[in-house]
C-alpha cells in the first residue's frame, strides 16, 4: 500500500467546455488512492463520464491538470493514459464479434496489429498464459476460445475488462457497468472489483444507482452540473444524504395549482410490456392513466425503460403485451399516422434522429408526419406546396423559429430553433388531444427552455393531456401534476407532485422505495 | 439557404473538374503529350460542330436513364445497382416487340418502348420484393440479377431471336418501331425527348407528391421515416419500380432509338456497361433527376470528345480512358462521400 501524503492520482481544478460552448465541468478536484474503489455518483449530464474521459485521455480538459505520483501528466490520447496505467471500460463495447475472446483481448497489443498476427501460435500461447494468470487473480472467468458474438453482454463486459487489465493497468474506470447486467452478474462484478482492490489496483465506478454505490465502494464523490457537490466515505453515507446531494438542495413548491383532475381519461395504459433492442424486457407491465388537462411526468435515470415506453406509446416499437388506448380507442401497435389521427402528438427525445430530416428545408420538415393530411394534398396525392409553405411560415412566426427563410435547411438551425420547429409542427395540428413530450428542453438555452415550459402550460390550461418524460427533476417538479418514477422497467411509485419532494423522487430514481 | 447549398454543390463540382483536369494533365505530361492540345481536342470533339453536339447528346440518353435508376435508389436509401441487368431485359423486350410486331408507325414505337420499360420493371421487382419481405440486401440481389439477365439475354438472342442472315446479332427492329433520327448524319433520335421527359416526371414525383416525399424522408433519415409513419415497403417498391422503368427505357433507347444497327448484339455490346456508368452519372448529378440530365451530357461529352483526343492529339486510347476516368472519379467524390457516410452510419 502506498501511504504517502501525495495521492496516487489527483485531478486538480479540472474544467471542460465543449466546442459548442456547453460547460461540462467546472473546477473539479478528484483523487484516487492505490487499492481504493471510488464511486462517482451523479445524474445524467452531471459530468461523470466527461471527467473520466479526461482521465483516460479521450478528452483534453480546458483547464486544470492531472498529477500521477506527484508528476504532472498530459494525455493526448487513450494510449498515453494506458501507458500511465489508466484504462477505461465504456458502456458500449468495442469487440469484434467473430473473433474469439483470446483474439479480442490481444488484438492491437504487443505487435498484434491485424488478423494475420493472430495466426502466430507462439504469440497466442504466451498471451493465453498471461490471461490465465489474470483470470486467477481477478476471478474474471471467460471462455477464451469462444467467439465473442456468442457470449452474453455480462461476459462480453468481462472480456472488455480483461482487455484493459491485460495492458497492465493500475486504475480501472468502469462507466455505468451495471446498466445491462442481471443482479447475479452485478454481484459477481462487485466481487471482481474487490479482487482487484486486493491486488492493489484502484477502481473508479461510475454510476447513478445509490444502492450499488453504497454496496461496492470505499469512498463516494458526487457530481452535479459539472461540479463536485459532495465527497464522503461510504461507511458514513446514507441513501438519503446521497440523493440530496445528487439532485440538489433547492426546494421549489409547484407553481401551478391543481385543478383536481376533473377531466376525462385521455390515455389509458394497461399492463404494457415492451422489449428492448437486446430482446430483454425494458418495460414490465406498466399501467397508468392520464387525464385531460393533466401533466403526468415520468421521471427516471435514463436507460430504465422510459425510451421504450415512449416508443411503444407512439407506435415506433412493438408492444409485447398490454393495451394502450387514447380517448377510448385502442391504439396498441398502431402505425404512427393512426395515432396522430387519434389526437396524439409526439415531441421526440432525439430531434435529429426522429424529429427532423436534417437535409430537408423548414418547409419540408413542417409536414413530417403530416404528409398524409388532406390539407396538404391535391388530386393524385400531389403535394399542395403553397399550403405547405404557408404552414411553414405560420409555424416560424407563431413558434418563433428564427431562420433566414422557410427554405433554410434544418441542419443549419440552432438546437432551440429546431426544437421550436418540431413543437410548432406538432402543436399546430388540428386535433391535438394528447402531447407526448420527451426531454422537451434538453440542450436548450434558458430562454428556449422557458418558452417550452410556457407552451406546455398553455396546452395544459387548454385541456390537453401531457405526458412529460424528462431527466430534469426541476422541470418535472415545476410542471407536473403527478410523477411516476420509472426504475428498471417498472413504475416504482406514482406520486402527486404536491405531496412529494425532490429528495423522495431522487431516492426513487436511485431505486430506493421507502 | 437552399440556393446557397445548391451553389455549394455547383462550386464543388467545378472544383472537382479542375482537379480532375489537372491530374489528367499531369499524366499526359508524364507520357509526353501536350495537355492543352489534348483538352482542346476533347472539347472540340464534344461540342465543336452541331453533329458533335448531337452525338454527345446521343451518348447522354441512356446514361441519364441508368443514372436515374441509381439516383432514385439512393434517394430512397437503397444501393440499387441492378440497372445493368434491367437494361438488358429492357433492350431485349424492345427488340422482340419492335422486331416481330408489324404495327403502324407511332404505335410500333410506343409498344416497343413500353415493352422495354415494362419487362425491365418486372425484372427489378424480384430484388425489391426480396428486400421488402426477406431483408435481402439489394446490392447482393441486384448483382446476381445482373448476371442472370446477362446470360438469359444472351441465350435468348442467340437461340430464339437471332438474325438468320447475321449470326452475331438479333433480329432487326422493323422501321415502324424505330424512333426518328433528328438530324441526318447523327445518331440522335427523338428518344431523347422520352428520356428527358421521364427524368422530369421522376423529379416531379419525388418532389411534388406524397409518396415521393415519403421516399426521400426514408432515404434521408429512416428513423424520421418511422416517426412520420412512412411504410418502408412502399418507398422501396416505388424506388425499384421507377428505377426499373428508367433502365428499361435506357435499354430500349439503344435498340429502337440509336442508328445504325437497330438490333441487339449477341455480345450485348451495344448496351453493356451503360448501367454501371449510370452510377457515376448519378453521383456527378448529386442523385437529383435534373442533375442527372446535366451529368449525362457531361459524361456523353467525355465519351464523344475522347475519340477526338485520340486522333487529333494522338493521346493513346488507354490514357484517354484513364483521363476521363479520373475526371469522373473526381466529380463523383463529393456525393460518393455523402452516400458512403450515410451507409457507414447504418
Amino acid at each position: 500500500m502506498n501511504d504517502s501524503i501525495t495521492p496516487f492520482i489527483s485531478m486538480m481544478s479540472i474544467g471542460k467546455i465543449y466546442p459548442d460552448g456547453t460547460t461540462a465541468l467546472t473546477d473539479v478536484h478528484f483523487k484516487v488512492e492505490r487499492g481504493e474503489i471510488v464511486g462517482l455518483l451523479g445524474e445524467n449530464g452531471a459530468g461523470k463520464t466527461t471527467l473520466m474521459k479526461i482521465l483516460s485521455g479521450l478528452l483534453q480538459p480546458t483547464s486544470g491538470k492531472i498529477i500521477i505520483n506527484g508528476e504532472s501528466v498530459n494525455f493526448k490520447n487513450p494510449i498515453d493514459a494506458l501507458s500511465r496505467g489508466i484504462g477505461i471500460v465504456h458502456q458500449h463495447f468495442a469487440l469484434v464479434p467473430i473473433y474469439s475472446v483470446l483474439e479480442n483481448i490481444i488484438l492491437g497489443q504487443e505487435g498484434v496489429k491485424n488478423s494475420i498476427d493472430l495466426l502466430s501460435s507462439l504469440k497466442l500461447e504466451r498471451a493465453r498464459e498471461k490471461i490465465h494468470k489474470l483470470i486467477e487473480i481477478t476471478g474474471l472467468e471467460v471462455p477464451l476460445d469462444a467467439p465473442v458474438g456468442s457470449l452474453s453482454l455480462g461476459i462480453q463486459q468481462r472480456v472488455e475488462i480483461l482487455k484493459v487489465l491485460y495492458r497492465g493497468i493500475d486504475v480501472l474506470i468502469l462507466d455505468e457497468p451495471t446498466s445491462f447486467l442481471t443482479p447475479q452478474e452485478v454481484k459477481e462484478l462487485f466481487q471482481i472489483m474487490k479482487n482487484l482492490k486486493k491486488d492493489n489496483k484502484s477502481v473508479i465506478f461510475i454510476t447513478h444507482k445509490l444502492k450499488e454505490v453504497l454496496e461496492a465502494t470505499d469512498r463516494i464523490v458526487v457530481l452535479r452540473n459539472g461540479s463536485v457537490v459532495g465527497e464522503t466515505l461510504t461507511s458514513k453515507a446514507s441513501p438519503e444524504s446521497l440523493a440530496l446531494m445528487m439532485v440538489g438542495r433547492e426546494f421549489q413548491p409547484p407553481k401551478i395549482e391543481e385543478k383536481g383532475f376533473a377531466g376525462k381519461d385521455l390515455l389509458k395504459v394497461d399492463r404494457l410490456t415492451v422489449k428492448s433492442d437486446f430482446d430483454t424486457l425494458a418495460v414490465k407491465e406498466i399501467s397508468f392513466d392520464l387525464k385531460e388537462g393533466e401533466i403526468f411526468a415520468v421521471a427516471g435515470v435514463e436507460g430504465n425503460g422510459q425510451a421504450e415506453l415512449v416508443e411503444a406509446l407512439t407506435g415506433l416499437r412493438k408492444a409485447e403485451s398490454g393495451k394502450i388506448s387514447v380517448g377510448g380507442f385502442e391504439v396498441t401497435n398502431k402505425n404512427p399516422i393512426e395515432l396522430f389521427r387519434a389526437g396524439m402528438v409526439h415531441i421526440p427525445a432525439d430531434r435529429h434522429k426522429h424529429g427532423l430530416v436534417l437535409d430537408f428545408s423548414i418547409a419540408e420538415n413542417s409536414i413530417l408526419g403530416r404528409q398524409w393530411e388532406p390539407d396538404f394534398l391535391l388530386t393524385f396525392s400531389r403535394l399542395n406546396l403553397p399550403r405547405i409553405r404557408e404552414l411553414a411560415s405560420r409555424i416560424m412566426k407563431e413558434f418563433n423559429v428564427i431562420a433566414p427563410s422557410i427554405d433554410t435547411v434544418a441542419k443549419s438551425l440552432s438546437g432551440g430553433n429546431q426544437q421550436r420547429l418540431i413543437v410548432g409542427r406538432e402543436l399546430s395540428k388540428r386535433n391535438v388531444k394528447l402531447i407526448i413530450a420527451v426531454h422537451p428542453t434538453r440542450g436548450l438555452d434558458i430562454a428556449s427552455t422557458f418558452y417550452m415550459h410556457e407552451v406546455l402550460i398553455k396546452m395544459k390550461t387548454a385541456g390537453k393531456g401531457i405526458l412529460l418524460v424528462s431527466a430534469d427533476l426541476d422541470e418535472i417538479m415545476e410542471l407536473s401534476d403527478r410523477i411516476a418514477v420509472i426504475y428498471e422497467g417498472k413504475f416504482l411509485d406514482i406520486k402527486r407532485t404536491s405531496e412529494t419532494t425532490k429528495e423522495e423522487i431522487g431516492l426513487l430514481m436511485g431505486g430506493i422505495n421507502q | 439557404m437552399k440556393l446557397s447549398s445548391r451553389a455549394k454543390a455547383v462550386s464543388q463540382s467545378f472544383f472537382a473538374i479542375i482537379i480532375g483536369l489537372l491530374i489528367g494533365s499531369f499524366l499526359m505530361i508524364i507520357f509526353g503529350f501536350n495537355p492543352i492540345n489534348a483538352y482542346y481536342a476533347l472539347f472540340v470533339g464534344a461540342f465543336g460542330t452541331v453533329t458533335d453536339v448531337l452525338e454527345t447528346l446521343a451518348f447522354a440518353v441512356p446514361l441519364m436513364l441508368t443514372g436515374l435508376t441509381f439516383a432514385v435508389g439512393v434517394r430512397a436509401g437503397l444501393f440499387n445497382i441492378g440497372s445493368e441487368g434491367q437494361m438488358y431485359l429492357g433492350a431485349l423486350a424492345a427488340v422482340v416487340i419492335g422486331g416481330t410486331l408489324d404495327l403502324p408507325f407511332g404505335l410500333g414505337v410506343v409498344c416497343a418502348t413500353l415493352a422495354g420499360a415494362f419487362v425491365s420493371l418486372l425484372w427489378s421487382l424480384t430484388p425489391a420484393i426480396l428486400k421488402v419481405t426477406r431483408g435481402v440486401h439489394e446490392v447482393i440481389s441486384t448483382i446476381m440479377f445482373n448476371w442472370i439477365a446477362f446470360w438469359l439475354t444472351t441465350y435468348l438472342i442467340v437461340y430464339h431471336f437471332g438474325d438468320p442472315t447475321s449470326a452475331e446479332r438479333s433480329i432487326r427492329v422493323l422501321p415502324s418501331s424505330r424512333y426518328l433520327i433528328l438530324f441526318e448524319g447523327s445518331t440522335l433520335t427523338t428518344v431523347i425527348f422520352v428520356a428527358v421527359a421521364y427524368c422530369v416526371l421522376v423529379y416531379f414525383i419525388l418532389w411534388g407528391t406524397k409518396v415521393g416525399y415519403e421516399l426521400r424522408v426514408e432515404g434521408s433519415n429512416p428513423d424520421a421515416g418511422r416517426y412520420a409513419g412512412v411504410k418502408v415497403w412502399k418507398t422501396t417498391l416505388l424506388a425499384f419500380m421507377l428505377g426499373g422503368i428508367a433502365s428499361g427505357l435506357a435499354g430500349a433507347s439503344q435498340i429502337i432509338g440509336r442508328p445504325p444497327v437497330w438490333s441487339f448484339y449477341a455480345t450485348l455490346g451495344n448496351v453493356a456497361g451503360l448501367g454501371f456508368d449510370g452510377l457515376g452519372v448519378a453521383l456527378i448529378g448529386r442523385n437529383h433527376p435534373i442533375g442527372v440530365i446535366a451529368a449525362s451530357i457531361f459524361f456523353g461529352a467525355l465519351i464523344q470528345g475522347s475519340r477526338y483526343m485520340q486522333y487529333n492529339a494522338g493521346v493513346y486510347f488507354e490514357l484517354v480512358r484513364a483521363i476521363t476516368g479520373i475526371i469522373i472519379i473526381a466529380l463523383s467524390v463529393p456525393e460518393a462521400i455523402t452516400v458512403l457516410r450515410r451507409w457507414v452510419k447504418k
